[in-house]
């Protein structure tokens, strides 16, 4: 069991800087997902604590050991490769027992070591082959088996599924969770795939150009992103600027290029002029049904395109002016924004067509970010 | 461990050990070569007493220097154009075509480079008494070219697998005859190959030693056989010298005038030139 | 066979037909001049006369030994000192370009020159003997040239032939991606470990390459061994070239010691790879 305790770390190359001001403290045997789009510092950050690209500056504690000066091979991780780095010369049971030979353990306990991981990530049969000779699933279980076999504190995982078709790469995900459940290790998983963040994750840390936006539960991620890069990177989001105009407990009424609309917050938004966002799946189609208690908000929009995807169907909307708002006070700078709506199945709803939307107040949110 | 730090180390203990095999010898050597034959250069001076050019007139003037300059000029340019006419069809086929046997054909190709030099020579030229030919000139050109047709065979088909089909069927999707077809899809590619294996082929004639000492000695001298003359047991430094610098100065330029065509290419890997 | 098979083989002809014919020519020449036909001063019969005559001759099994030793030192020297440049040079620095052309340097000088300026350097009132004698480590300069060991020979093999081997290994040891060392430091393995579990098998094809073609060269040398060999033993295509030159029956004799130098740089060179290949399996292995 081992802790990560990463301090003001940045990391340069040149004038590059590939790492700015990190700080994360990750407790033993969670799982940590660092997620972001390519060239964030994602992998970067990974290899650091591998050991790999050495801190410009800052400091890095893994199981409460400085790792100043501690080279790759005395740290207790394993890398799972995006490539799978798997030893093209040595057999499936070599590629396996790499590490533990490297730890000097006596042929019988390899051997036993051996077994155990076999079955763990199901290779029993394919002891003998070499990896040109696999699939990719099955490479991919080797590269995790070798990672497994020299028993880290903790896994890192570098795009492990990237190379997967879909399907396998939802059982693998699955898979992942369980040995982590299992074995209790703490694992940092690199991914620029936000639905296998979300999937996946004790904690997600986003990051976004070398530094990191926000850290937090998948739920907090995905329904309290603090800022329009998080609220967009993880999922589908629609966010409007607002410029907050009344308050009446914690409801707020704020000015939009859609016209006024009602937010129903705990949290105070943290300035006059600011950002709301919610997600697709947030508002309805049925805006003649509005709830009586008049905090929702309904606008008429026309569809301007509209996918159906089988579980939900997904429609932009071109949203029309409100026609009792005073169109002086719609926020001028900003010029007017498609929406996206997914709802549940098939929904009956034309391309052309003109339908009345509802955002319920609730699902309405503040972004802590001024313009 | 600092890394750059020890880098720089490193690279300046290799750099100076490269002065000490490299630069030291051949500024010997010039040295040599500028002795004055009338103030020899010998223990206890530690630098010549006297420099002067008087060597390279006397050895332009006394030896066969001219005739074997004359020789070795005349051959090179001769081998590489019928070595690479000749390695043309293979090279073609070898970057080109797919046929059965076509691995163990490019290795087969190899052949004269891993014969040892001197038993090619000696039955060559044993197979040249049989023959009846006596003509030197004849005798190492024929030797010569087939020697070298492997690397102009390895430098073209890379060449040759470098035209891209595409260019090809858009020429004559467009119209283009087979005229040319070649000069927008083949030449341009194909030049810089042809040069650099012509050049390369030249300065290997030149430098062809084996071949050249056994087939022309003791009548046809080139430029390595006068230099052999002068090394072995009546060794003549200065002399020795001399010939030297005009056997490797002017091939590290045509070298580099190669490396240039072949610039993204391994032109060792490909020449293994040794 | 198709037709463009056919094609394919008809533009060999020119080529390597010819280095076919050639070298097929060449060999069964000395074939068959060892066993007595094309005999220049004789009648042309078949006899083992000279294949008995030679094997006697002592002369030969010397030559043979000091062939072999001389090709697998050579050998073995040059990618010992070619291994630790090429991993230095795997990733590029400063001046690392530079190193490298510096190092294959000798692939343009000439053989018999390089011979030349070894001699020069190492000779009786060379350079080397004016620096030790000035130093003081001697008293007067000592002989170096033409030593008994072959020494000069094999430095100057190595001379020639590392900057190949250095070539040859260098784009070897590029082509294992990092991931693949990485992993392999991840787990647990030091410098030396990853150099014998990983970066020697993984680029056993361009060793045993080099290996190959520095042996059948050394195996065959001729300039070196003049210049700067010993004076009282000689290399194989020495002994071929005076026999050849000295002896009444000269064609017929140096043909079989041509074509035991032949053999001695097949078999040679592929037992030195074979031999390789093993100890380096059994080191991954281990």
């Amino acid at each position: 069991m081992t802790s990560v305790l990463i301090d003001s770390v940045n990391v340069r190359f040149g004038d590059f800087e590939a790492l700015r001001n990190i700080s994360l403290n990750i407790d033993s045997g969670t799982f940590v997902t660092l997620l972001g789009p390519s060239g964030c510092g994602k992998t970067t950050l990974l290899k650091t604590i591998a050991g790999f690209t050495p801190l410009s500056s800052g400091k890095m504690l893994i199981g409460g050991k400085e790792t100043h000066n501690l080279p790759p091979e005395k740290r207790d991780t394993a890398m799972c490769f995006q490539s799978y780095a798997l030893f093209p010369h040595l057999s499936v049971a070599n590629n396996l027992l790499f590490g533990p030979k490297q730890k000097k353990l006596s042929k019988q306990d390899q051997a036993t070591r051996l077994q155990d991981i076999a079955s763990q990530v199901s290779l029993t049969s394919q002891l003998d082959k070499f990896p040109p000779e696999l699939s990719g699933g099955q490479q991919q279980r080797v590269a995790l088996g070798r990672a497994l076999a020299i028993q880290p504190g903790i896994m890192l995982f570098d795009e492990p599924l990237s190379n997967l078709d879909a399907k396998l790469r939802d059982s693998v995900r699955f898979e992942i969770r369980q040995l982590q459940k299992q074995q209790g290790f703490t694992a940092i998983y690199v991914t620029h795939d936000q639905a296998e963040a979300l999937a996946m994750s004790d904690i997600v840390v986003v990051m976004n150009k070398g530094a990191i936006e926000q850290i937090g539960s998948p739920n907090d991620i995905y329904h309290r992103p603090i800022n329009r890069f998080v609220a967009d990177f993880v999922g589908a989001a629609n966010i409007l600027p607002a410029q907050v105009l009344e308050q009446h407990g914690n409801l707020y009424r704020v000015q939009t290029a859609l016209g006024q609309l009602q937010v129903q917050s705990d949290q105070a938004p943290i300035a006059k002029q600011t950002y709301i966002f919610w997600r697709p799946e947030d508002m309805c189609f049925d805006g003649a049904n509005a709830s009586p208690n008049g905090q929702d908000n309904i606008f008429e929009s026309r569809i301007i395109a509209k996918t159906f995807l089988g579980n939900i169907t997904e429609c932009l909307l071109d949203p029309l002016p409100h026609s009792h708002d005073d169109a002086n006070t719609t926020l001028a700078c900003d010029k007017k924004p498609s929406i996206r709506i997914q709802n549940l199945g098939f929904q009956r709803a034309e391309e052309g067509e003109q339908v009345l939307i509802r955002v319920p107040s609730s699902n309405i949110r503040f972004l802590a970010e001024a313009f | 461990m600092n890394k750059p730090c020890t880098n720089r180390l490193i690279t300046l203990l290799v750099i100076g050990f490269c002065c000490i095999s490299l630069v030291l010898p051949f500024s010997l050597a010039m040295l040599w070569s500028l002795v004055d034959p009338g103030h020899p250069w010998s223990y206890p001076h530690i630098l010549p007493p006297v420099l002067s050019l008087q060597r390279w007139v006397d050895i332009w003037t006394t030896t066969s220097l001219p005739q074997a300059l004359l020789h070795s000029y005349l051959l090179a340019p001769c081998v590489a154009l019928c070595s690479v006419l000749l390695a043309l069809p293979t090279a073609y086929a070898f970057g080109r075509l797919e046929f059965p046997g076509k691995q163990a054909a490019q290795l087969i190709s190899l052949l004269p480079l891993i014969v040892p030099s001197f038993v090619v020579a000696l039955f060559f030229s044993s197979l040249l008494n049989v023959l009846g030919i006596y003509s030197r000139f004849l005798g190492i050109l024929i030797g010569q070219t087939v020697l070298f047709i492997p690397y102009a065979i390895r430098i073209l088909s890379v060449s040759f697998s470098l035209i891209r089909q595409e260019i090809i069927d858009a020429t004559r999707d467009l119209g283009g005859g087979p005229i040319t077809v070649f000069k927008t899809a083949y030449l341009p590619v194909l030049k810089p190959g042809l040069l650099a294996s012509i050049i390369m082929i030249f300065i290997l004639s030149i430098e062809e030693f084996a071949i050249a000492f056994v087939v022309g000695s003791p009548d046809f001298v080139t430029v390595p056989t006068i230099l052999y003359s002068y090394l072995g047991y009546n060794f003549i430094r200065s002399n020795a010298a001399v010939v030297s610098l005009i056997l490797v100065v002017p091939n590290i330029f045509l070298m580099l005038l190669m490396e240039r065509f072949l610039k993204a290419r391994n032109t060792a890997v490909i020449t293994g030139k040794g | 066979m198709n037709k463009q098979t056919l094609l394919a083989y008809c533009l060999l002809l020119p080529g390597l037909g010819l280095i076919i014919v050639f070298i097929f020519v060449i060999i069964s020449m000395a074939l068959a001049q060892s066993v007595g036909y094309f005999n220049f001063s004789g009648s042309s019969t078949f006899t083992w006369q000279f294949w008995q005559q030679i094997l006697a001759d002592h002369q030969l099994s010397r030559a043979f030994f000091y062939s072999l030793k001389i090709a697998t030192i050579s050998a073995i020297l040059s990618v010992s000192f070619a291994y630790p440049l090429a991993l230095w040079l795997r990733d590029p620095f400063r001046g690392s370009q530079f190193v490298s052309s510096l190092l294959k340097a000798p692939l343009l000088v000439h053989g018999l020159v390089a011979a030349f300026l070894y001699v020069n350097f190492i000779s009786f009132n060379g350079f080397l003997n004016q620096i030790f004698v000035h130093l003081g480590l001697v008293s007067r300069p000592i002989r170096m040239q033409n030593d008994s060991y072959g020494i000069g020979v094999i430095i100057l093999q190595v001379w020639k032939q590392m900057p190949f081997a250095l070539l040859l290994l260098t784009g070897a040891v590029q082509s294992i991606g990092h991931d693949i060392t990485d992993a392999a430091k991840d787990l647990g393995a030091g410098a030396w470990t990853r150099f014998v579990k990983i970066i020697l098998p993984l680029t056993l094809k361009a060793l045993q390459a080099a290996l190959i073609i520095i042996f059948i060269g050394a195996a065959g040398d001729y300039s070196f061994q003049i210049v700067a060999g010993p004076i009282d033993v000689s290399s194989l295509a020495q002994l071929m070239l005076r026999i050849q030159a000295n002896d009444a029956n000269g064609w017929n004799l140096s043909a079989t010691v041509a074509i035991l130098l032949m053999l001695t740089a097949l078999i040679g060179s592929a037992l030195l790879a074979l031999i390789t290949q093993q100890v380096i399996k059994w080191g991954a292995k281990r």
